[in-house]
């Protein structure tokens, strides 16, 4: 009972943020009645115009970008059982945007459609952080993932400042890209994260009770029936087209995958299969939060989500590091 | 006599040097085995051979007569039950959750608990006189609360293998003892109980069988009258004691002999 009424909350949060988000800080004055024309699609006003090609699509986009986040976080936890995993920690995040920046640059793979260049990337990347911090064997500690991660992370995010500096006349897109920012979202990446979020979804559900076994360690987990190796290749398969689809649509964005299944977990404890949908319903309402937070520092001009979550994640990171030890 | 598990000419390790060399074992149904030797003998490497979490590099294993590579993971999981010697300290489940999660190589794919397993659930906390402890959390318990609902969980999950790596080691005399006579109540209702243990007069005393292992090989194995003989433990051990046997029940109890 109390679950429900925290999904009930969690959805009324997001309901008032998406609301707000549709009419708020914009240089061009929107009315509620804009906004409401708009969503009915009755309003040819230019502010109606506005809501519906640009504030619609990106808060959705925001919504479906948070949820995905948020529930590629936990699945990647559940898996290494490790509670500062997330797609930043593990490399995936930069390794997609190298992969990304590789390819948008025009430097190799001009034909290449960047989604793919992106879930490529993540996966090279992901793969090596595990074999760095020999992340599947029972003895390995979790400050040697966490350290191979954030070793491939830093490297990813040189490689990619080179890629950039080398394709000089088409840099400032992509070091825009490269913030991680909501602000060119149309409604076909809205169609694409649907497709994804649903698809993680049901990968989440798919695999919940198998991570639940192993929150009790590999060994236990194994001797209750999981199929470790089917397990590990799930959820790496779809963490890395999650984490790849965001950051083609949105570029790298932060902290959402950490924070998001950490704070779910003070809510509803410990059982994934209440952990999947909370922790899309927090990653979602965080990440919106952010995009209108984003826009509102500095109005009127625009600052990137991916900074706002940095800004509010990183100290998170350290007291979740400190608590753990 | 039917054999619950069978290896044969198995070899386990990580790397270059082998855990197990090239052994051939057979462990009794319906009995309480002993895995008995001194450290790094390749104990607990065997048992995790058993559950697959060890994958031999020569071999074969047999469960029941089935081969274990053609055992599904669920399959194996309904037949044998493992009591890990280091447990983990899951975080934010309660004692009933875990216990329950016992239960899921028998209930659906999502694992939805049912009726019967509550059922189950109950009747292995009330027998290891843990109900009291059902709504506290895993990680507030002490080392030996935490070691006898983890028993509980194996328990639950009702396998008629049972293998305990090291199932006395956190528990304090009364609680070793009353795990030794769950060990043999569990046997008296069929089930096979293989466990390792470090305590010889324990293993002498409630094992059926015992299986004597050292760097890798069998030293030997058999009923615990033939095996604990002063040449048996001069050669495994490396010390020098004699048997008498115990004044309550005649088991054979190992004293060391004075250097």
């Amino acid at each position: 009972m109390r679950v429900f009424w925290q999904f009930t909350l969690a959805l009324l949060i997001a309901a008032a943020l998406f609301a707000w988000s549709l009419s708020a800080f914009s240089t061009f004055a929107i009315g509620r009645a804009d906004v409401l024309s708009a969503l009915t699609g009755a309003g040819d006003t230019t502010a109606a115009k506005i809501v519906h090609r640009i504030r619609l699509p990106r808060a959705v986009a925001a919504l479906l970008i948070g949820a995905t986040l948020g529930i590629s976080g936990l699945l990647m936890q559940g898996i290494s059982r490790n509670r500062l995993a997330s797609p930043t920690m593990l490399g995936v995040t930069g390794g997609a945007s190298l992969g990304l920046a590789i390819v948008s640059s025009g430097l190799v793979g001009a034909s290449m459609p960047g989604g793919v260049a992106a879930v490529i990337g993540g996966a090279v990347a992901w793969s090596l952080v595990f074999l760095l911090g020999t992340a599947w064997s029972e003895e390995a500690s979790r400050g040697r993932l966490v350290l191979a991660g954030m070793t491939m992370g830093a490297l990813c995010a040189g490689l990619t400042r080179l890629v950039v500096l080398l394709a000089e006349e088409r840099a400032l897109g992509v070091l825009n890209w490269l913030a991680g920012s909501l602000s060119n979202i149309r409604w076909t990446d809205v169609q694409v994260m649907g497709v994804v979020l649903f698809g993680s979804f049901v990968v989440g559900a798919l695999v919940a009770p198998s991570l639940n076994l192993m929150n009790l360690g590999a060994e236990s987990a194994r001797a209750l029936g999981v199929r470790l190796r089917l397990l590990r290749l799930s959820v790496f398969a779809a963490g890395c087209v999650m984490v790849g689809a965001t950051v083609a649509v949105a570029g790298p964005i932060g902290f959402i995958g950490l924070m998001a299944p950490n704070i779910s977990r003070l809510m509803v404890g410990s059982d994934h299969r209440i952990l999947v949908p909370m922790s899309g319903a927090v990653g979602a309402i965080a990440l919106l939060a952010a995009d209108i937070a984003a826009r509102g520092v500095a109005f009127p001009a625009e600052t990137p989500a991916g900074a706002v979550t940095a800004l509010i994640g990183a100290p998170f990171f350290l007291i979740l590091a400190r608590g753990l030890r | 006599m039917t054999h619950a598990i069978h290896v044969e000419g198995l070899t386990l390790g990580y790397d270059r040097k082998p855990v197990i060399a090239d052994l051939t074992l057979s462990i009794p149904a319906a009995r309480f085995t002993a895995l008995i030797g001194p450290n790094g003998c390749g104990k607990s490497t065997l048992l995790k051979s058993v559950i697959r979490t060890m994958p031999p590099r020569a071999g074969r294993i047999d469960v029941m007569g089935q081969p274990l590579n053609a055992m599904s993971a669920r399959a194996l999981a309904r037949q044998v039950s493992f009591l890990p010697q280091v447990l983990p300290v899951p975080e934010g489940i309660t004692v009933r959750q875990l216990v329950g999660y016992g239960r899921s190589p028998h209930n659906n794919l999502w694992g939805r608990i049912r009726g019967t397993d509550r059922a189950k659930v109950d009747e292995v906390l009330a027998r290891l006189d843990i109900t009291d402890l059902a709504g506290r959390m895993v990680d507030g318990l002490s080392g030996g609360q935490r070691q006898r609902v983890w028993l509980a969980m194996v328990l639950a999950q009702n396998t008629d293998i049972v293998l305990l790596d090291e199932p006395t080691t956190f528990l304090d005399i009364n609680h070793q003892v009353e795990l030794l006579r769950l060990a043999r109540d569990l046997v008296a209702t069929g089930k096979t109980v293989v466990a390792v243990l470090h305590d010889l007069n324990q293993a002498f005393r409630y094992a059926d069988h015992i299986v004597m292992l050292r760097n890798g090989g069998l030293s030997g194995c058999g009923s615990p009258d033939k095996m604990a003989t002063t040449p048996m433990l001069r050669e495994v051990f490396s010390i020098d004691a004699c048997i008498h046997p115990d004044p309550e029940c005649g088991r054979p109890m190992v004293i060391v002999r004075k250097p």
